[in-house]
């Protein structure tokens, strides 16, 4: 439970920074004033300032919007083409069954990340095909998630009782699958999220990814790499942000998975 | 009274394919049901009785085998397709479960459900302010009221999760419905309250309904005629007057013995293992009467005054 809130809590406080960025950063992450180049902390600079003389806490403010949203659509996407195999694989079964989830077998026997790599260097590197080489790679994982639990949940007899009503299968997969056998796959995406950012900011410090001057936490990395010895400030900070946010990530799949484990959930109560 | 045959049953023959061999589990099976009948098909677990009500609704698994004729209003159920078997389920024939918190989904309110259930059996497109008006007034027929439409199933009893799933059943107004051992999970009390429920409603809607038992106790109370089964084979078909007066199969007389309470004399022996079954009269290992034919010969159904009849003890007498 505290698990769950403190993740929750810290993700929304995440959220709504990027979201306010305009609103609460006090520069314009993009200006260069070469005149106040590498500053260290100041009043005037909460996080002081890049080789360019950019303000570091807006460009973190900015680069969360980036990192977040990529984060958050690798997952969609994640979760639609994983939910909708994962679903006509278990439901099915059969051939269909055994022909997807083959497949799934076939991609999850790659390094997802090398093969990341492999297709954003083969498509050029950009925001959207970051994002497209990643869902490609990991929608595997939420296949075999719900495929499991589709397994179980399409055995109930509230399943059957919906087939002897006439209800249409697309009907049964939506109104009684899924909401049945969801919640292991909010456990896996929560706790995925937190791979995708690491993938995605790892990305972008080689240079795969956003693409300066848009300011992105991996990005900023690779550029504080010059200046490792004299000026920690332009990479721990880029690097807090990031390991704040897979934090959050992590805390909130751990909580989610605590509160759904029914077993756990009594005790907790006593 | 309309005694239009609603349901015809004939010879219908159901095994199923298993990596251990051919298991028989219905041999010719005939019965009818007529307009506004209860049947009642009484026998042991394992008998056969809750295939036939899966084969009658078309969701038999693909290892099943069926042979036979199943005509509803003329209509042959088995040659239909997928598609026109699950017109007919829902909305001509409609079913309700042994346990009733496993049949309803545990993350929809039952008001959700019945809603559900209307809309997807409608002749026309109902609004949803129609549908939820609908749906209390189902909720109000099966003696809820309408404080429960946004209960979760784990929030009622036992009975009232049978109530509502009879509202659910009953949503579109099926002309036939099949009750698999509706009373079996509930209590004594309730036991009541819920046949009471059905009888009215099937009254009241002038249906047909198929009661699947292993309690005489409900047959005799409810149904206009008993069909006796025993390891897959229909023993005798016949009045529930007759049945519970003068049965003609030794497996019936067996049974009325012990209901009368005359004797608590069990039936010597066991029911057979379906995979296993004896030759012949697959009763005849533990029946009193069983001669030389018994064991040889299966007997074939025969016709006497209304009762239909699988012994040959009839014949030879």
């Amino acid at each position: 439970m505290n698990k769950f809130v403190s993740g929750a809590l810290l993700l929304i406080l995440l959220i709504f920074l990027a979201l306010g960025a305009p609103l609460v950063s006090p520069a314009d992450p993009l200006a260069i004033n070469m005149a106040e180049r590498l500053q260290s902390v100041s009043m005037d600079h909460p996080m002081g300032t890049d080789q360019l003389g950019r303000d570091l806490f807006s460009r973190i403010l900015y680069a969360a919007r980036t990192s977040l949203s990529m984060t958050g659509i690798v997952m969609l996407l994640c979760v639609l083409i994983g939910m909708t195999v994962g679903c006509i694989a278990g439901f099915f079964g059969g051939t269909t069954d055994d022909l997807l989830m083959r497949l799934v077998d076939l991609l999850m026997s790659f390094p997802s990340f090398i093969i990341t790599i492999a297709i954003t260097g083969l498509l050029g590197s950009s925001v959207f095909n970051v994002i497209l080489a990643l869902s490609l790679t990991t929608w595997t994982g939420y296949a075999r998630i719900i495929r499991g639990s589709v397994l179980i949940v399409k055995e109930e007899l509230y399943v059957e009782a919906a087939m002897v009503m006439g209800r249409r299968r697309r009907h049964i997969i939506k109104d009684h699958i899924i909401p049945n056998a969801i919640s292991p796959l909010l456990v896996y995406a929560a706790i995925h999220s937190g791979h995708t950012i690491l993938a995605v900011t790892g990305l972008s410090f080689m240079g795969l990814g956003a693409q300066p001057p848009t300011p992105e936490w991996g990005g900023m990395l690779n550029e504080a790499s010059s200046f490792m010895g004299s000026q920690p400030n332009l990479f721990v900070f880029p690097g807090l942000a990031i390991m704040l946010t897979v934090l959050a990530f992590n805390l909130l799949g751990e909580g989610l998975r605590d509160l759904l484990d029914p077993n756990l959930r009594e005790m907790m109560k006593i | 009274m309309n005694s239009e045959i609603l349901l015809d049953i004939q010879d219908l023959e159901i095994e199923f394919h298993t990596a251990w061999g051919r298991v028989r589990v219905a041999d010719r099976i005939s019965f009818t049901i007529k307009d506004r009948e209860t049947i009642c098909l009484l026998g042991e677990s394992g008998s056969g009785k809750s295939v036939i009500a899966l084969a009658v609704l078309g969701l038999l698994p693909d290892n099943a085998v069926v042979r036979g004729k199943i005509y509803y209003r003329g209509r042959e159920l088995l040659s239909l397709s997928a598609g026109e078997k699950r017109r007919i389920r829902g909305r001509e024939i409609a079913m309700i479960f042994e346990q009733p918190m496993g049949c309803l989904n545990p993350v929809m309110s039952i008001g959700a459900q019945i809603v559900e259930a209307l809309a997807a059996n409608s002749e026309r497109r109902l609004g949803n302010k129609e549908l939820r008006e609908e749906a209390l007034r189902r909720l109000d027929e099966v003696g809820m009221t309408g404080q429960s439409f946004n209960d979760y199933p784990h929030e009622l009893s036992g009975g009232m999760q049978q109530r509502v799933m009879i509202a659910m059943a009953l949503a579109c107004r099926p002309k036939l419905l099949i009750a698999d051992e509706p009373t079996t999970a509930l209590d004594l009390t309730v036991q009541r309250q819920i046949l009471d429920l059905l009888n009215d409603l099937k009254q009241h809607h002038a249906a047909s309904l198929l009661i699947i038992t292993h309690d005489p106790g409900i047959a005799a109370e409810m149904s206009d005629s008993v069909a006796v089964m025993y390891a897959g084979t229909l023993m005798e078909h016949t009045g529930v007057q007759d049945f519970f007066q003068q049965p003609v199969h030794p497996y019936s007389q067996a049974l009325h013995k012990i209901i009368s309470g005359k004797s608590l004399q069990p039936i010597p022996g066991d029911v057979p293992n379906l995979m296993e079954l004896p030759t012949g009269c697959p009763f005849h290992p533990r029946c009193e009467r069983a001669g030389m034919i018994c064991r040889t010969d299966k007997p074939e159904s025969t016709r006497r005054k209304g009762t239909i009849l699988r012994c040959h003890y009839d014949r030879l007498n």
